[in-house]
């Protein structure tokens, strides 16, 4: 009955069940709240009495499993890029990345630190990438919106673009781990991916 | 034939005013927050979406427990009766209620301890620990209730206080129903004995590796877990109902106050909270249990 | 036509000293033993009913003006704990030829055999002399059995050889006391004269009653003695132990049902509550038997230790249920021994068939095993749901009896302790789930295949009992009416689905509550298989903050949480337990005694106090007859 669309049925958006189904999926979004930088200061204010983002179904959650998007709020060094991709790769999908501030986009003030990343698109697929640093909890408010807007329309698929693409993100993460050198022995992920053919971004 | 189309009725309606009990139950906690909070249907939407979503198995036994999970929640919903109407000719007897929820336990427990996740098997050890900690208050209290009806029928304790509002047993034995109401709110776990699944501690324990329809079908149990044990407490303290929508309303009642408790109070240890169930509400239903005897 | 009664005991004796000239060829041997209890079973299974079979042998002495006899009689009771004792034994016979190979094989046939001969004898006897003869056979040859020629499983069985003596002095004591009284040896005839006792003098009465008791529970392990099975089980061969836990901690039960229960019953003691002072002590005894039973399990981190303690707590209700002196508890007392024999046979031999696969005893180097042995899990879990009492299987029927029973005598708090011993249950019934079938597959044992054939075979039918028990209860309920109406209560024929209670509005009606749990699972089947799919990953893929386990040199073995899995209950009840703890208690008394008599200490001290015990058994013996 309820099916994930597989990769053949991307283009049968319109079909009526799945509009369905895309508006329980807005309606109830459970986030992982990966508190890498200052951003995560904002998230308590969207959550609590001032702007309740309950009220759209939008709640907080404790593991990976459970979660729909996974927040980075704000920079992210090598270490934790690693559990960044670890925890985004243990998400069932659907699923969705919310970056939040400049770093994630181009590294804001630690543009040139040597541990830190610049830009997280390259290493795993972001939906919406919120400005500012750091951004107000009414654009944090605002991305979910624009999100849920995203997902009853069929937009969000940034997830599917990873499982593709999955040759050009794993070689940028590769390439960042054998660059600064791994932190600890295994560097090596050990999600299995089904191999896809043809992946170009 | 007409069985079965009772069977169905019944376990969806449970599940139904499961779920939307919870919902309010949020709204309700919103309020306390101070906040606006979501729609009272949300934990209906969480469930549509959980289920439609993908999974995560770790092997056969998480499917066969979580399956298990729910096959003893509606199991004992099944038995429990409904403002006097019951699904199944039965004698709705307490001891095979309370033993048909312990399936629904030990599913869930075997699905997530199959997860191979250390902090799923902390969330059940606490949540086994805690259930001796409640079982026993809660069973001295419905003792006294056995004793006093000398019937361990649901239907006959029910039956027992109908006509004013002075037969109920909240008025018969109070001491007895606070009793109950405290190992209600550890049967529920809900705060202060929420150790079990403590999310910022041990990362939701049971529920850590649960993922898509698993989690969906622990909901589900959540839910008519919730509809059994506020059923169970209107039975026996609140006179059943006359009408089915009396009996709800009443229910709503029962969880409302255990939701409160649970937005106002921080979380026990897991010792701490075995035993306070122990020393309080287990002091209490002895101390009715006794004033019963007498 | 050789008589079938003498036939009946023969058998295994004259194999048993058949097996031992080709104890070297162990498939013959124990394939001979399985064929010695299927021929138990099929006899005694014909002599349903025939209740007039009797053998004797006038032995042509006299004491107490009356000739002394060995007999041997069917009767109702003997023949309800023979026949399904006998049934247990075939099934843990079909195990033990394969699990006796070559690597582990134990050498006991023939010593087993000479125990199933008492077996028959103590369940068959008609006279206490034949009956102490038969219950020291027991004693010796299952100390044998447990010891089976090592040195560790030795020192237990050492502790258990000192607490039989010192039931088997009480027993001799309280035998030649009750013979005096009677002026005769005759089971029936001690009875009556006991009863008559107890209208002159009740203390005497109940100290020749306690006498026995003390007998019947150690060998059950009831309060006082509940330690030896913790040592004894966990040391004697895997394959014994079911029977160990199934059939001998039956004889205590069999001699209170056979000889205290009709005193406690008829005779003229004042009433304490809905019974009597007596009752009473044996139904407390009961009650902390099963608390005890249950809160050491929960501790215990070995698994056949922990089982011996679940064996316990069990015995613990069937003491309670036998102490409301009420038809429905005598009922459930004799319908859970049954239930507990099925039970402990299913739960003791998936746990052989784990410790065959993979020789190893602790369950927290185990874990992940169902995934290797899916028939031995799947036997276990269906073992664990009928232990824990859960509905739709066997263990159900009998302890909600045994609860109405105590519920309807008021016996409120004895309720309670019996509430808190089944639910600690399922604590303790988890833990071994939890960390030897589920969890993390440790890497030495991904190659472990699933127990052989001819384990499995038995371990299949012993599940198909416990779902056929708890679907139809008559399978056992039947035999348990008969065997009360041929001891002279009053009671209907069972039905096939339903079971009685003293209460308004409480038959149950155990195959309603099997349609209900079906129904159920249909539902929940629905909304599983209308959801969506699940992908499926390897074990270590678990959520661990984003970290690698194997990063920090974790391995599967050490992602398991399972040693200390109780660990903060455990720290509840530390301080309480020093102070109960026997072991410690015997210690320290040793310790003292070492002080005192510098010269004797060797005696005291080694191996827990054994030597100890023995003589507190020879003294009682010095005493009582210098006393008599």
């Amino acid at each position: 009955m309820f099916n994930i669309n597989s990769l053949e049925q991307q283009d049968n958006q319109d079909k009526l069940w799945d509009k369905v189904i895309n508006y329980f999926r807005k309606r109830s979004l459970w986030m992982l709240h990966y508190c890498t930088g200052c951003g995560a200061m904002e998230l308590p204010p969207v959550m609590t009495s001032r702007w309740d983002m309950e009220r759209f179904g939008i709640g907080p959650m404790a593991t990976p499993r459970q979660a729909d998007i996974l927040l980075i709020t704000g920079y992210s060094s090598v270490r934790t890029m690693k559990r960044i991709i670890r925890t985004y790769e243990q998400m069932p999908e659907p699923k969705w990345v919310l970056a939040f501030g400049s770093c994630t986009v181009n590294g804001g003030m630690y543009w040139d630190s040597y541990n830190v990343i610049n830009n997280l698109g390259e290493y795993i697929p972001v939906d919406i990438t919120i400005a500012g640093c750091m951004p107000r909890p009414e654009a944090i408010l605002d991305s979910m919106l624009k999100l849920m807007d995203m997902i009853q329309a069929g937009e969000a698929k940034a997830f599917r673009k990873y499982k593709e693409n999955y040759a050009y993100y794993k070689a940028n993460q590769d390439r960042l781990f054998m660059e600064r050198g791994p932190v600890l022995e295994s560097a090596a992920l050990r999600y299995v991916h089904e191999e896809t053919e043809g992946g170009e971004a | 034939m007409m069985t079965v189309f009772n069977i169905i009725l019944y376990s969806l309606f449970a599940i139904l005013v499961g779920l939307i009990f919870l919902g309010i139950g949020r709204k309700v906690a919103a309020r306390v927050h101070l906040r606006y909070g979501p729609p009272f249907y949300q934990s209906i939407i969480d469930v549509i979406k959980l289920m439609s979503r993908e999974s995560i198995t770790h092997n056969f036994v998480m499917d066969l427990g979580m399956v298990m999970a729910l096959t003893g929640l509606i199991g004992t919903m099944l038995y429990i009766p409904i403002a006097g109407h019951i699904a199944f000719e039965s004698n709705t007897n307490i001891i095979v209620i309370m033993y048909l929820m312990a399936i629904g336990h030990l599913g869930m427990a075997m699905a997530v301890s199959a997860s191979g996740n250390p902090y799923a098997n902390i969330g059940v050890s606490r949540a086994l620990t805690m259930m001796l900690g409640y079982e026993v208050p809660f069973f001295t209290v419905m003792l006294g209730l056995i004793i006093y009806n000398q019937s361990s029928s649901v239907m006959v304790i029910n039956l027992a206080q109908a006509g004013s509002i002075w037969n109920w047993n909240i008025w018969q034995m109070p001491i007895g129903f606070i009793a109950a109401e405290m190992a209600l709110q550890a049967m529920m776990g809900e705060k202060p004995f929420d150790a079990m699944i403590a999310p910022a501690e041990i990362a939701s324990g049971p529920m850590v590796e649960l993922s898509g329809r698993y989690l969906g079908l622990g909901f589900l149990t959540k839910a008519v877990g919730v509809f059994v044990e506020t059923a169970l407490i209107v039975n026996f303290f609140f006179g059943g109902g006359t009408s089915v929508i009396t009996f709800v309303i009443k229910q709503l009642e029962v969880f409302l106050i255990a939701v409160i408790f649970d937005n106002i109070f921080p979380r026990y240890k897991i010792e701490q909270a075995v035993k306070f169930l122990w020393i309080f509400p287990m002091g209490l239903a002895v101390i009715q249990l006794i004033l019963l005897a007498i | 036509m050789v008589d079938k009664m003498l036939m009946m005991i023969l058998i295994p004796l004259i194999t048993a000293f058949l097996t031992t000239i080709i104890l070297k060829q162990h498939k013959v041997v124990w394939t001979l033993f399985l064929a010695v209890s299927g021929y138990l079973s099929y006899t005694l299974f014909t002599m349903y009913g025939a209740w007039d079979l009797t053998w004797s042998i006038e032995l042509g002495y006299k004491i107490f003006d009356s000739n002394l006899v060995l007999s041997l009689a069917n009767n109702p009771l003997g023949w309800f704990f023979a026949f399904f004792a006998s049934v247990t034994t075939m099934l843990i016979a079909m195990f033990s030829i394969a699990f006796n190979d070559d690597k582990h094989d134990s050498k006991t046939a023939p010593i087993w055999l000479i125990l199933i001969f008492a077996n028959i004898g103590i369940f068959f006897a008609q006279d206490w002399l034949m009956f102490f003869g038969m219950w020291e056979m027991m004693s010796m040859s299952s100390y044998f059995m447990i010891a089976h020629g090592k040195e560790i499983p030795a020192k237990a069985a050492k502790f258990y050889l000192s607490l039989s003596l010192v039931g088997t002095s009480t027993l001799l004591l309280g035998i030649i006391s009750v013979a005096r009284l009677s002026q005769t040896f005759d089971i029936n005839a001690s009875i009556d004269s006991l009863i008559n006792l107890f209208a002159t003098d009740y203390n005497k009465a109940i100290l020749y009653i306690g006498l026995f008791a003390v007998t019947f529970f150690i060998k059950s392990a009831v309060f006082p003695f509940y330690m030896w099975p913790s040592k004894a089980y966990a040391e004697s061969p895997d394959d014994f132990t079911p029977f160990l836990s199934t059939v001998m901690s039956k004889y205590g039960i069999y001699g209170i049902v056979l000889f205290i229960l009709p005193i406690l019953q008829n005779a003229d003691i004042p009433a304490l509550g809905q019974i009597n002072e007596p009752a009473y002590i044996l139904a407390v005894l009961g009650a902390i038997t099963s608390v005890l039973g249950t809160i050491l399990a929960i501790f215990e981190t070995d698994m056949k230790k922990l089982f011996a303690y679940s064996s316990v707590a069990n015995i613990g209700y069937i003491v309670m249920g036998l102490s409301t002196l009420s038809i429905i508890g005598i009922q459930g007392a004799l319908f859970h021994s049954i239930n507990h024999m099925v039970i402990k046979s299913a739960i003791f031999l998936s746990l052989a068939a784990v410790i065959y696969r993979t020789g190893e005893r602790e369950m927290h180097k185990l874990g992940g095993l169902a995934y290797r042995m899916p028939l031995t899990f799947m036997v276990y879990l269906l073992g664990i749901i009928s232990a824990a009492g859960i509905p739709p299987l066997n263990g159900f029927a009998s302890k909600w009896l045994i609860i109405q029973a105590l519920m309807s005598q008021n016996m409120l708090f004895v309720v309670i302790a019996m509430i808190f011993a089944s639910t600690g249950a399922f604590m303790y019934l988890f833990r071994v789930l939890a960390s030897v079938f589920l969890g993390q597959l440790p890497d030495k044992y991904k190659h472990i295949k699933e127990a052989p054939l001819l384990m499995a075979i038995p371990m299949t039918i012993i599940m198909l009992l416990m779902l056929a028990i708890g679907v139809l209860p008559g399978i056992i309920m039947k035999p348990v009416n008969a065997v009360l109406i041929g001891m002279g209560y009053d009671v209907q024929e069972a039905s096939w689905t339903t079971v009685h209670s003293a209460f308004s509005n409480s038959d149950l009606n155990v195959t309603n509550i099997f349609y209900i749990f079906m129904a159920g699972a249909a539902i929940a089947l629905v909304f599983y298989l209308f959801s969506a799919k699940s992908v499926k990953v390897t074990q270590d893929d678990n959520y661990t903050a984003g970290e690698l386990p194997s990063d920090w040199g974790t391995t599967p073995e050490r992602f398991n949480f399972s040693y200390g899995f109780y660990q903060p209950f455990k720290e509840m009840f530390n301080p309480m337990m020093d102070l109960i703890s026997f072991d410690r208690w015997m210690a320290a008394f040793g310790k003292i005694v070492e002080r005192i008599s510098n010269g004797l200490s060797v005696l005291y001290t080694k191996s827990e106090g054994a030597i100890l015990m023995l003589y507190i058994g020879v003294a009682i013996l010095i005493i009582g007859g210098w006393i008599i």
